[in-house]
């Protein structure tokens, strides 16, 4: 492989994501985003909710339709979806009537079309151990726990080998203890297989913790890239190390003060609607 | 026929300001209308608390030569500081004042560069970054001079703007140059943390780049309240259209009016306007001259080319 | 978690096994009978079972109250205790086919131990017959008797009565004719006259009324039959029917025996086949050799008979099954491929939608007939036809009788049932979780596994719903089509009954109410197992 393409494996451009309007212009949720990741590396997306965040992930997974701007992988454009861009969801998206070594296996069979039956099985078996779900490979979802879950589904998304891995808000429904043990399992297989990763997340600690890059979106209407922070501590990292880093804060508040200038960006904005609704009331009375 | 308008944003300040030694580079053309081998200085000035002053100097510089030579053979903004550089240490001799660092900034006409402004920074609460173009098409901060800035000098070389992002970015997509009032309240400055930026009165971006569009670098300024870039500086934006084929090189003609009460007359911005447009070039004004305003001594307008024709003014008069 | 113990294993089984059924009920019971908080099962017992149970037992006696005070054409309407006797009679009536229809299959060695066997039984209920008709004769003499003496008074008072009344009418009559001459003479005015004949008239109507009560009385008496006469008279009858029953079997055994029938046809065409032998004349061989040749044919044939049975409740019961079972199936067969192609396809919904929203509401009665003209046209002669050959020729489905009018029936049966099944597998696949098919998108699967691991595993729930209420559906028409169109069936059980008015008519139709509404209940609780089984998730609607 080429330097040029492994430091830029992924290549997003111009994103863009405009839903029609019947009574105007389109709404754009997303626009012009622009970002491009090394081969592996991870980068963490922060944001207000609603910021649009889901949507660029949706977009980079092909499961939403992009308005404008182009996507690449490895230097070949892609479009629609595909196991070479797996996803976990927020919720783990497990199918109900399968076992988890049956999830896992949807998905192997997909992408190993030609290994045999035991073969398979084998990747199955080995993933479901990484994610640590040796002793539940024959459990239905309805007898695990969410966390177990999501495991189930970090396992079925590694298991593809994908080329980039898409994680939306993989913790957001995890209690935190839950949620830390998962980003140490998480973090682990990463390192150890070098997965191109795009983490979509509200929780600035798990972004400082988790990824290389964090990209700060805006907030939307026309969402798009506010800035970019490096988090130049080395891999792999422990989690007391980094919390105890002399820097740890200044990025802390680096993120959060983004966060909290955008907020206030939005007030703003919504005080100058309500400012010209005032005033064009006030045009209106002067007018009658 | 272009017409410019006069976009007010405009800051006066009686104090010193940040900015307080200005020397302009010019690249003179040779007859046959190739350039010259070595920049010349033209001017040189020195801000002072009481009584700004010109230093007289005829100096010549090669590529490399200097720090304005050095911007010429990078193509790029460059700054100096510390107390090893021996070019600093000279000019600070020459001007006979204290000078934390060096700025300078090559002014490209299309591919051509025509001046390199060089500008000294005293000792005060600010700073100058140089955004630069790396890799993954993001900026990043290739040099930069800080001074009170601590949380945000250190939080700043790990962040990156992609075209369109943050004050830089924004300067990077509209190839213009723009000042942020009140940074640290704007919703467009989002580099804000702890308190640094807090007392942050002015920044500006400046796009340096030999192609309009393509950024090579941004400068970005940023000044205290107690310390303004200058006396009075204003971004003058021409709302023309490209020059038209048969007719190039236009004359720029004032034909707005500043709202902005305080300041100038429109025959004299229309003045420097014709100046400008004549020179194609950076411009010095000089008391002497009879072409600034009452109260000050010296100015310098220098124009930002989109391709051929002149876009934006900045002007900064002392 | 400690490990659970076997009595535990045993105990949540059950309790499994309970809830998947739907008999949620009995959750209690098996708590309690394992010891958990008996307290609180015991008030769940008392109120979720006991109480219903209370309940059903009130409106039973309500219903044994009030039914034999609405008297009506056919006969009062039955207390539950005459449609349980009901049943019982349906039930030997079946046995007695049953019997019947061995006997007549029977032959050689087993025949003839089985005569013996019949013959035995003959004269054992013929005695007993033949008593308790002398015990009904005694009964009968003695309750004639106890009505006599009780009639006598009442017949006396009766003759009194009459008499009296008689001679007071004579009286009032010569009274009015002297009135009458008297106004005649002007001694008196013809008001008089009037309010005496209006008085007699009154005293007249007073007098028909007492005899009246008195009539009525006698009536009472003689229309009064005690119950040990009705016992007596109902024990002998039920004894001499079991004669006459066994009379015709002991007729099934022998004379009407096939095997007997078979023998005499072969009998008749070897004595034919001699006759050919010794014949002369072309014409003689010919009669003669005609005559074996019908002998043989009607042997073969009469080998080939089958018992004609008379169609008990039990048997419209299985064949009422059998057909809403068919039905059921094309049902099912068309409606989820059909189905799962407009939950999948916009463009197929939108092309179906008129025809679902037009055909829906249609009543089955003309589902019924036009099934009933197309479906016959298949079958021209259906007694040859392979289909019903076929049919009838199966071990366990051939004694159903299949014929063209179960065919629609089930066709009936499966037009109705169809559309519940179809929109529901329909809606089930179109309203696939948007994460399921967001998987099997990022995993690209083909259209093939998404249908057999997404779509349908998903869908399924939803599919048996659907396929639930169609049989529900589907049971309901099967009986109205059954009563409509004289197909076998409970249906026609029940037009039978309304139709040929015995004394247990109004009983057996109560019965076969019963017996439908039984049958549907089961055959629902068994889609609700059915479907909670393929349910993912444990909570799958009950009820």
């Amino acid at each position: 492989m080429s330097k040029s393409t492994s430091n830029r494996y992924v290549e997003i451009v111009n994103l863009t994501k405009a839903y029609p309007n019947p009574f105007g212009r389109d709404i754009e949720v997303v626009k012009d985003f622009n970002m491009i990741l090394k081969k592996g590396e991870i980068v963490s997306v922060i944001g207000h909710s609603g910021c649009g965040k889901s949507t660029v992930l949706t977009m980079v997974a092909g499961l939403n339709p992009i308005s404008a701007g182009e996507l690449a992988v490895e230097g070949k454009q892609v479009s629609g979806p595909g196991p070479d861009r797996s996803v976990v969801f927020q919720s783990p998206c497990l199918l109900p009537w399968m076992t988890s070594l049956e999830n896992v296996m949807l998905g192997v069979k997909q992408c190993y079309p030609h290994g045999s039956r035991k073969q398979r099985r084998q990747i199955c078996e080995h993933y479901l151990n990484l994610v640590g779900l040796a002793d539940s490979m024959h459990k239905y979802p309805r007898e695990m726990s969410g966390g177990m879950q999501q495991r189930v589904g970090i396992a079925r998304a590694i298991a593809l080998k994908p080329q980039v891995l898409l994680l939306d808000e993989p913790f957001g429904r995890l209690d935190s203890l839950t949620r830390m043990d998962l980003q140490d399992t998480i973090l682990e297989i990463l390192d150890r297989e070098k997965i191109t990763t795009m983490v979509i997340t509200h929780d600035v600690d798990e972004a400082i913790y988790m990824s290389d890059r964090i990209c700060m979106m805006t907030n939307g209407p026309e969402a798009t890239v506010g800035q970019m922070l490096e988090v130049p501590f080395a891999r792999p990292r422990v989690r007391a190390e980094i919390l105890d880093h002399p820097r740890y804060y200044d990025f802390r508040f680096a993120l959060i003060a983004f966060l909290e200038k955008q907020e206030h960006a939005k007030d703003a904005h919504v005080k100058s609607v309500h400012e010209k609704l005032r005033e064009s009331q006030n045009e209106l009375v002067a007018a009658g | 026929m272009t017409t410019m308008t006069i976009k007010p944003s405009t800051m006066t300040s009686e104090s010193v300001t940040l900015i307080n030694y200005v020397e302009v580079w010019t690249l003179p053309e040779n007859d046959d209308g190739s350039s010259a081998e070595s920049l010349q200085l033209d001017h040189a000035f020195v801000v002072d608390r009481d009584q700004s002053r010109r230093i007289d100097s005829n100096q010549k510089n090669s590529p490399g030569q200097g720090i304005a030579g050095s911007a010429w053979k990078q193509q790029g903004p460059v700054i100096l500081q510390g107390e090893n550089s021996t070019v600093l240490a000279n000019v600070r001799s020459h001007a006979g004042i204290p000078i934390d660092a060096l700025l300078a900034i090559p002014i490209f006409r299309d591919y051509d560069l025509v001046n390199v402004v060089v500008f000294g920074v005293t000792n005060g609460n600010g700073g100058i970054e140089i955004w630069t173009r790396d890799e993954r098409d993001e900026l990043a901060i290739s040099g930069s001079w800080y001074e009170g800035l601590a949380s945000f000098e250190f939080i700043s070389q790990y962040v990156r703007f992609p075209k369109g992002a943050g004050v830089p970015g924004a300067c990077w997509k509209d190839g213009r140059p723009r000042i942020v009032p009140r940074p640290a309240e704007a919703p467009g400055f989002i580099r804000s943390f702890d308190k640094d930026p807090a007392h942050l009165a002015d920044c500006i971006g400046l796009p340096i780049g030999r192609d309009y569009g393509f950024a090579g670098s941004i400068i970005l300024l940023l000044s205290d309240e107690s310390k303004p870039f200058a006396r009075n500086f204003s971004l003058w934006q021409c709302e023309s259209s490209a020059p038209s084929e048969s007719d190039p090189d236009p004359t720029i003609k004032f034909s707005g009016s500043s709202s902005n009460a305080s300041d100038f007359s429109p025959a004299w911005c229309q003045q420097i306007c014709d100046e400008v447009a004549k020179e194609r070039g950076t411009v010095i004004l000089h008391a002497e001259s009879g072409n600034l305003p009452e109260g000050f001594q010296f100015g310098v307008v220098i124009p930002f080319f989109a391709k051929e024709s002149i876009n934006d003014l900045a002007v900064l008069l002392y | 978690m400690p490990e659970q113990t076997r009595i535990e294993k045993i105990k949540y089984g059950l309790l499994k096994t309970i809830d998947v059924s739907g008999f949620k009920v009995f959750d209690p019971v098996v708590r309690l009978f394992f010891g958990e908080e008996p307290q609180k099962q015991v008030k769940d017992i008392t109120r979720y079972m006991l109480m219903p149970i209370l309940f059903v037992c009130c409106c039973l006696v309500i219903w044994n109250f009030v039914a034999p005070r609405h008297k009506t054409k056919s006969g009062e309407v039955p207390t539950p205790e005459q449609v349980w006797s009901a049943l019982k009679v349906n039930d030997t009536l079946h046995n007695r086919e049953n019997e019947k229809e061995s006997d007549f299959t029977l032959s050689d060695k087993e025949r003839d131990e089985r005569i013996k066997e019949v013959e035995i039984l003959i004269a054992k209920k013929e005695e007993e017959s033949k008593k308790l008709k002398e015990d009904l004769t005694t009964i009968d003499a003695e309750v004639t008797k106890k009505k006599d003496e009780s009639l006598a008074p009442l017949k006396a008072k009766y003759t009194e009565l009459k008499a009296a009344h008689k001679e007071a009418r004579a009286e009032r009559a010569a009274e009015a004719q002297k009135m009458a001459d008297a106004v005649a003479e002007k001694k008196s005015g013809t008001e008089d006259l009037l309010t005496l004949l209006r008085q007699s008239n009154k005293t007249k109507e007073l007098e028909k009324e007492k005899e009246q009560v008195v009539k009525d009385q006698i009536a009472k008496i003689n229309d009064d039959k005690p119950k040990v006469l009705q016992n007596a008279k109902m024990a002998s009858d039920s004894v001499a029917t079991e004669v006459q029953h066994l009379k015709k079997r002991l007729d099934y055994l022998t004379s009407g025996n096939r095997s007997m029938k078979v023998g005499k046809a072969k009998e008749s065409a070897t004595t034919a086949l001699t006759k050919l032998e010794s014949a002369q004349s072309s014409a003689e061989i010919l009669a003669a050799a005609k005559t074996v040749v019908k002998s043989e044919e009607r042997a073969d044939k009469i080998a080939k008979q089958e018992y004609p049975r008379a169609s008990t409740i039990w048997f419209q019961m299985w064949r009422s099954l059998f057909t809403v079972f068919i039905g059921f199936m094309m049902a099912a067969v068309v409606a989820i491929p059909v189905g799962i192609m407009c939950g999948l396809n916009r463009v197929a919904m939108a092309c179906l939608t008129p025809i679902i929203s037009i055909f829906k509401p249609v009543s089955p009665v003309v589902w019924l007939l036009i099934f009933q003209i197309v479906v016959g046209a298949f079958f021209p002669n259906p007694e040859t036809h392979p289909f019903f050959l076929f049919l009838n020729s199966l071990p366990i489905v051939g004694r159903l009788n299949s014929n063209p009018a179960l065919i629609f029936s089930a066709c009936t049966v499966a037009m109705c049932a169809l559309w519940p099944a179809l929109v529901n597998t329909a809606l089930g696949v179109s309203s696939v979780e948007n994460d399921h098919i967001n998987v099997a998108k990022v995993l690209r699967l083909g259209l093939w596994s998404r249908l057999t691991k997404i779509i349908i595993p998903s869908s399924l729930p939803l599919v048996f719903a659907g396929l639930r209420i169609s049989l529900g559906v589907g049971w309901m028409v099967l009986i109205a089509a059954e009563a409509l169109s004289s197909s076998e069936g409970l249906g026609k059980y029940v037009w039978d009954q309304y139709q040929n008015g015995s004394s247990l008519t109004f009983a057996n139709i109560l019965l076969a109410c019963f017996v439908i509404g039984i049958i549907g209940f089961i055959l629902d609780r068994i889609m609700i197992v059915l479907q909670r089984a393929v349910s993912f998730d444990d909570g799958a609607a009950t009820v």
